[in-house]
């Protein structure tokens, strides 16, 4: 293990201290010479040693032992004041002194050099985590590599750079220093063998087109130390920015496929919903064309109801793939108004009177409904949408029971049909766009309406949601807001 | 009436649909003149004045209501608005620029006709005095004595609620927009206050005693106003 010693190169203050600590040492034994035990007074000047290399390391700490060898010679052994020593004891305790202020000083600043070093590794380590983390829960190239850029600097206290060929930077020595990286995947600029000139150091980010250069603020290089951290630094961010790479191709391709599923469904729904009218309504002109004055005057007039049936099928459906589109693109706006609800579950009610053919629908309506701040055209084509939908999977004659209710800030309408309900596992698919009831036999509709539906309430911040009755048939529940009117400000 | 027949000028630069109109209205004993573009229509307006004008909104060279604006600075004849649904913005636009009434497309025969009777009944009565008395449905309304009757039962109204009884009767078959109830029953600055109008409508309607989910009397135009049955 290598051990930094990163003090070594501040030495005169070192020694300064060394000195100062042994001079403390003198002053404090001094006046107690008399009173103490030689032994003792050989502690103050080790103390002394042991804080220097605490500070200053091994270097410092054989100066202090030396300076304690000295000061120990001229101030405690006899004669005083010389460095002649008569005992042969004094002698001993001298050396003993000298060796163990060495041994104590090596000792103890290598324990210091290890703290330091476990300290860098555990600040490079947090420093790291915390970029890393922070990458993590970062979405986009934009976000990233700001997210990498400030994290570089605050570790290195320098300016990060982060280059990709469609950048220029603004001086030509680094922007060749970074491009020679990116060509040959090597770091180059400040303290490496290529354009050595360049105020950055660039490491180039694996795979991903992208190079790293950090610019020291202050200092003249970085130490290898610093270089390396720079290189985890880059392998970190290089790692995150291919992950978005993935993410965007992953999200990309998503996107193209549901827009195919959706294109698919459109396609088949249009050549099924579409041609099956226009067959029905063509056949029925071309028989009048072909046969007019064989066909009886009642046999032509059944004939031209069911057209203009398919007719008004046909407008419905145009009018729902508008409505899907403007939907999906997002550019639905609302034109909120004041209504009643009456009054548009009565325009509802007329726009299906032919659909439903006869399918009695009883209202419960509460009496002194709130007016509600809606965009009137929507709801209403919400209720169409879902009493045709009543008409498709009823049979004739069946009813269908619509009420409408208001409490606590919330208006709901149920519509109630005797049909075949929701088949049990699709009370959520049915409102997806281009899903038809499994036992719509045949295929009932486009599977536009309820998706409308849907789309309409959450316009509005309001609910949709279909279920079974437990006698059979199907149950819907709409919700909408009810906001408070504005005060009148006129008496009545 | 005189032996000359009803004049309709037909303003749509699409061809099917001028067929369809031109058929209809002239199996129905109206005279048909039509127009494919604005500088046409404005050309007939001036050379062979119509009775009652159906005007596309969406025209190739121009828009329909420019037509309007223009018409309105020298003639009252009936425009009804033809446009599609979705399109209530424009209805409304073009109903307070002086159109009479509007067909959302696709539009049946029916309708169509209905909506030229009422056009052509206003232009026609607006030549002559104001009846004293309006009836249709059951509901009498008796403008000397302010009297409100449904099926011979005498009804109370607030004076603003007999004011908006009154303007619609006014326009009676006639879409009335929201603006423009606001303006004739509460004045000029009202229009920034639309739920006035709801609440005093719905007040209405529950004392004519009609149902809004099968109206007898006054019909919801969602998104556009109101409509008096006649």
């Amino acid at each position: 293990m290598q051990v930094p010693d990163t003090h070594q190169a501040s030495s005169t203050k070192a020694y300064v201290f060394a000195l100062i600590a042994c001079a403390v040492a003198t002053a404090l034994a001094l006046p107690l010479r008399d009173y103490l035990n030689p032994a003792n007074a050989v502690m103050f000047y080790l103390l002394g040693v042991i804080l220097t290399a605490a500070r200053y390391g091994r270097r410092a700490s054989i100066a202090a032992s030396g300076f304690a060898f000295l000061a120990y010679n001229f101030f405690f052994t006899e004669p005083y004041y010389t460095f002649y020593v008569n005992d042969y004891k004094d002698v001993l305790t001298l050396l003993l002194l000298l060796v163990s202020g060495i041994v104590a000083g090596a000792q103890t600043s290598k324990l210091q050099a290890e703290r330091n070093f476990f300290r860098t590794k555990e600040h490079n380590t947090s420093v790291l985590y915390a970029m890393s983390n922070e990458l993590t829960a970062t979405r986009g190239r934009e976000h990233i590599i700001a997210t990498i850029s400030r994290h570089v600097e605050e570790a290195f206290s320098a300016q990060a750079i982060v280059w990709s060929p469609s950048t220029k930077l603004a001086e030509l020595r680094e922007e060749q220093a970074a491009h020679w990286a990116y060509e040959h995947q090597q770091p180059s600029g400040l303290g490496t063998t290529t354009l050595p000139g360049a105020q950055a150091y660039y490491v180039p980010l694996a795979g991903t087109g992208y190079v790293l250069g950090v610019m020291p603020r202050a200092r003249q290089g970085f130490t290898a130390d610093e270089r390396d951290m720079i290189h985890t630094f880059a392998n970190l961010a290089a790692s995150a920015l291919e992950r978005t790479d993935i993410a965007e191709v992953a999200e990309k391709t998503k996107v193209e496929a549901e827009g195919e599923k959706l294109r698919n469904a459109l396609l088949s729904a249009v050549s099924h919903d579409f041609r099956t009218p226009l067959a029905s309504i063509k056949g029925v002109i071309s028989s009048m064309l072909m046969e007019d004055d064989r066909l009886q005057p009642d046999d032509k007039k059944e004939l031209l109801t069911s057209a203009h049936g398919e007719v008004a099928r046909l407008e419905r459906i145009v009018s729902n793939l508008l409505e899907v589109t403007l939907l999906e693109s997002g550019k639905l706006k609302l034109k909120k108004d004041y209504y009643f609800l009456p009054e548009l579950v009565g325009n509802a009610l007329k726009q299906t009177e032919a659909t439903l053919q006869g399918r009695p629908v009883h209202c419960h309506l509460q009496p002194d409904l709130p007016a509600l701040q809606v965009d009137g055209l929507l709801i209403e084509q919400v209720l169409v949408n879902l009493l045709e939908n009543a008409a498709k999977y009823t049979p004739d004659g069946s009813p269908i029971t619509l009420r409408c209710d208001a409490y606590g800030g919330q208006a709901k309408i149920i519509i109630e049909d005797e049909g075949t309900g929701i088949p049990v596992g699709e009370e959520e698919k049915i409102f997806d766009a281009f899903h038809t009831a499994a036992t719509a036999q045949p295929r009932k509709g486009s599977g536009l309406g309820l998706a409308i539906c849907r789309g309409i309430l959450q316009a509005h911040g309001g609910s949709i949601k279909g279920e079974n009755r437990a006698e059979g048939g199907a149950v819907f529940t709409i919700t909408l807001p009810v906001g408070a009117l504005p005060a009148m400000t006129e008496a009545a | 009436m005189s032996d000359l027949k009803t004049h309709i000028l037909i303003v749509d630069d699409e061809p099917q649909i001028r067929k369809f109109l031109r058929t209809t209205l002239t199996s129905h004993d109206y005279q048909v003149s039509e127009a494919e573009k604005a500088a046409d229509a404005l050309k007939a307006l001036t050379v062979h004045p119509p009775d009652v004008m159906l005007l596309d909104l969406g025209l190739p060279d121009g828009d329909g209501l420019d037509i309007i604006k223009e018409l309105r600075g020298w003639s009252q004849l009936p425009v009804i608005v033809l446009s599609a649904r979705g399109q209530e913005q424009d209805k409304v636009t073009a109903l307070e620029l002086g159109a009479d009434d509007y067909l959302t497309k696709p539009f049946g025969a029916g309708e169509l006709l209905a909506r030229i009777n009422v056009a052509l009944r206003h232009s026609r009565a607006g030549n002559q005095p104001q009846q004293s008395c309006f009836e249709a449905a059951g509901l009498k309304v008796d403008f000397a004595s302010r009297q409100v009757t449904i099926d011979n039962q005498e009804v109370h109204l607030t004076p603003t609620e007999y004011k908006l009884l009154c303007t619609m009767v006014k326009y009676a078959g006639k879409v009335v927009t929201h603006g423009q109830l606001l303006r004739e029953v509460w004045g000029k600055h009202s229009t920034e206050q639309g739920h006035y109008l709801r609440i005093y409508m719905q007040h209405l309607r529950q004392k004519l005693g009609d149902d809004a989910l099968n109206p007898r009397f006054l019909i919801t135009e969602t998104g556009v106003g109101y409509r008096l049955k006649s």
